[in-house]
């Protein structure tokens, strides 16, 4: 059983936020949880997951943020307490359904979880989502460590039902991937049955239904921010003339930064959980008898603005800063030694900070970290060369629209297989702006997840308009950058996963594309001559590589190849291999003659494609 | 008590292991102490680092410049991560070569004896408690080792640790 489960009320265990807000839903009676994977909100739905098979808490990965959205907000129309869980751009997704289910509400408690990503991560973007709670009118708790994670997901779910409307949990990975004490409360045994109860005028969000609910939507933020004002979430520390205006992860820099400068008589820390609606009347007072303030808050200047906007309103004119030269950037994540040089700044106290050693340079430049990379023995990696190689050999270059997977890692060299990206889905779809517009020889990527989340709908726009790209299906059965999960299409499913498998090919061929071929991507000659193939056709081609992630087999069957392939002295230094396959097992020793190449036996998985192109290359002989 | 640690390695080496282990045996030990993690697409020979303060600390991040103690599991990892030691900082280091820090050959060891290269972890761990350079004993360490670590996993993980322990003993 879960450690989540089984931990007994009263503990203090050591859990990660996203670990506790799993805790804090159980412990809140959630009948139904919804996800679709994404770093760092990842472990929320896994660790759901597990429960749902051994529990009765029904759960699914769905199919992608919107899905997952809609089927928690019929449950939550049912009366069930519902809990979906995203990373933010997932939440753009999400957002059409968002702004109008702010309209709608609900009867069970809803928490909606955006775990956002200052520094980028794991994203193609760093945007505030605390927006979307202005955007939809949708009360929102911002939690800064796992015990209030944990705090703030039980008070989320009946403040939901209160208000009857979803509450914006938002996060950051800082919180997400924090692990620190939690104190456990007793868990709730799931309800029975919901039921449905018709009431079509006030669900059913045609223009004269919404006009009211628009209306049921204000006075519903007017209560909220009645409930702000007086939550536990939003609180006063320290005293003196000087206030700092802070929510999240800052929060804790902030009260480090304040005690390592010894300015817990000089500053007054208002630190805001329940972020909006905005408490206006407790900001007002706290402003009111402040010198100066400073706002210390990731990303955009959310509170800032809206603090600048109470003083206005109140005739306040005193200093309020928070982005601006010399004091914080609306750019990644903040540090310690970050918030605690701004404040001494802003205040006036006399810091040093101690500088850190420099680092070490490497032609010139500071090292960067080392990128991570397609595993040895990827399917990807396989597919990739027989592409490169046909496209050398018809005397072709192509461009490269992809997805959002591991295959993206693909962008660097020496694969050098990513040319454009977005988001997830936007690979088909720039494929056909691309080719429309140049005539170039396109080539879009994707994975068979993201196919699935956001692929359905480009495809099919592509065949009706004619347009003209190869579109290579990476289907490795699985979900994989983000830890594995199941989608529609997988075959190798966890033991005791109920699911109707949904074949990649019969979608691709119900969406009318007449152009498809099938490979095992480790088979090279049979690759290379269907890729060739496909580069000669024009209008929509398909071609599906399918190869299970060897990670994932391992994982689910517990079987390794025990294969391991050396480089013999036939190698004549060509540096092909290195040049155009680029797996992590094969590396190049110095020596006096350059380098000598090599296979590191750890590393090679034995998946036995370079063999079927260089001589060199031979199996280890057993024993 | 207070000490900042990072662990600095390779996504796939096992950092997180080493992480939750040490917060756990903070905690066991009556400690305040909260971390921070690389999880996600930082992985598969990514450079990944994480940060155990233990203490009473608020903010998860380490400050450049203020770690008490380093594992490395990969002796590359110290030109990217070495600015967030402190001048006199207890490092120790997964290596074959030797520099100026304490260092083990981790990966060799695992192999000599055996053992998958990912124990190379543990035997690092065992090294830097061996060596004392951390705010917990082996005693406290094993005892963690024994109630954290899946069942099916956890006479690996000991014998590993414990190949440190030999190994910081003897060096």
């Amino acid at each position: 059983m879960s450690e989540l489960v089984s931990a007994p009320p009263g503990e203090r265990r050591l859990f990660l936020g996203n670990e506790a807000i799993v805790r804090a839903a159980l412990e809140a009676g959630v009948a139904l949880v919804t996800t679709y994977p994404g770093t760092p909100a990842s472990e929320i739905g896994d660790r759901f997951y597990e429960i749902s098979r051994q529990t009765d808490l029904c759960f699914e990965y769905s199919v992608n943020e919107k899905v997952a959205l809609e089927v928690a907000a019929g449950a939550a129309a049912c009366g069930w307490r519902v809990l979906t869980a995203m990373k933010h751009v997932g939440l753009n997704v999400a957002a059409d359904t968002l702004m109008t289910l702010a309209y709608v509400g609900v009867k069970g408690g809803m928490v909606i979880v955006s775990a956002d990503d200052p520094s980028l991560f794991s994203s193609q973007n760093e945007q505030d989502n605390r927006y979307y709670a202005k955007m939809a009118g949708l009360p929102m708790l911002e939690p800064a460590t796992p015990q209030e994670a944990r705090e703030m997901t039980g008070a989320a779910f009946g403040l939901s039902e209160d208000l009857k409307l979803p509450v914006l949990l938002r996060t950051t990975t800082r919180v997400n991937h924090t692990r620190g004490p939690v104190t456990l409360g007793p868990l709730t045994p799931r309800p029975g049955p919901g039921r449905f109860v018709k009431d079509p005028f006030r669900q059913v969000m045609v223009p004269a239904v919404a006009r009211q609910a628009h209306v049921r939507l204000l006075t519903a933020q007017a209560q909220a921010k009645a409930r702000a004002e007086t939550s536990p979430f939003n609180h006063l520390t320290g005293s003196g003339p000087f206030g700092i205006v802070t929510s999240g992860v800052s929060h804790n820099y902030v009260v480090d930064a304040v005690a390592e400068l010894g300015l817990t008589r000089q500053v007054q820390i208002l630190k805001l959980g329940f972020t909006h609606p905005l408490p206006e009347d407790l900001v007002g007072n706290f402003l009111a008898q402040a010198e100066r303030v400073l706002v210390v808050e990731e990303l955009e200047p959310f509170l800032e603005e809206s603090v600048k906007a109470v003083a206005q309103a109140r005739g306040l004119t005193l200093p309020i800063q928070g982005k601006g030269p010399g004091l914080f950037s609306r750019l990644y994540e903040y540090h310690p030694s970050l918030v605690r040089e701004v404040i001494a700044h802003y205040f006036g106290v006399n810091y040093k900070a101690t500088a850190p050693a420099a680092p070490e340079k490497v032609l010139g430049q500071p090292l960067p970290d080392r990128p991570p990379n397609l595993c040895p023995g990827c399917p990807h990696r396989a597919m990739y060369y027989s592409v490169k190689i046909a496209l050398k050999d018809l005397g072709l270059e192509g461009v490269f629209p992809t997805d959002i997977g591991c295959y993206t890692l693909g962008l660097l060299p020496p694969l050098s297989m990513a040319d454009f990206l977005i988001c997830m889905g936007s690979s088909i779809n720039t494929a056909s702006g691309i080719a429309r517009a140049t005539g170039q020889k396109v080539v879009a990527f994707i994975g068979d997840s993201t196919f699935f989340h956001s692929g359905l709908t480009g495809l099919a726009n592509a065949v009706h308009q004619g347009h003209d790209f190869l579109l290579i299906i990476l289907d490795n059965g699985t979900t994989a950058m983000t830890g594995h999960q199941p989608h529609p299409g997988v075959t190798l499913t966890p033991p005791g996963y109920p699911c109707e498998h949904v074949p990649i090919k019969r979608v691709v061929q119900a969406l009318g594309a007449q152009k498809l071929w099938v490979v095992n991507p480790f088979k090279y000659q049979e690759t290379l001559a269907a890729t060739k193939e496909a580069l000669n056709e024009s209008g929509v081609r398909v071609l599906i590589s399918e190869a299970p992630c060897p990670l994932h087999v391992h994982r689910l069957k517990g079987k390794k190849s025990k294969a391991r392939f050396q480089v013999t002295e036939k190698c004549v230094d060509c540096s092909h291999c290195l040049e155009y396959f680029g797996c992590p097992a094969m590396y190049l020793k110095p020596n006096a003659g350059g380098g000598q190449m090599l296979i590191d036996p750890d590393l090679c998985s034995g998946c036995a494609f370079c063999v079927q192109w260089c001589e060199a290359i031979r199996p280890v002989k057993a024993g | 008590m207070k000490q900042q640690i990072i662990v600095s390695g390779l996504g796939g080496q096992g950092a997180l292991t080493l992480t939750r282990l040490l917060a756990e045996a903070a905690a066991a030990a009556g400690l305040e102490v909260i971390t921070s993690e690389t999880h996600g697409m930082a992985q598969r020979g990514g450079t990944v680092i994480s940060m155990i303060k233990v203490g009473p600390f608020k903010g998860p991040l380490i400050p450049a410049g203020e770690a008490d103690n380093g594992l490395f599991l990969h002796r590359d990892n110290l030109a990217v991560h070495r600015g967030y030691l402190k001048p006199d900082a207890a490092v120790f280091v997964n290596s074959s070569t030797p520099g100026d820090y304490a260092r083990v050959d981790a990966r060799g060891l695992a192999k000599q004896l055996g053992l998958p290269p990912v124990a190379a972890n543990l035997i690092l761990l065992g090294y830097a408690v061996g060596k004392g350079g951390l705010f917990c004993n082996a005693q406290l360490m094993e005892k963690v080792i024994t109630e954290k670590i899946p069942a099916r996993y956890q006479e690996l993980n000991l014998r590993a640790f414990r190949v440190g322990l030999a190994a910081a003993a003897a060096a």
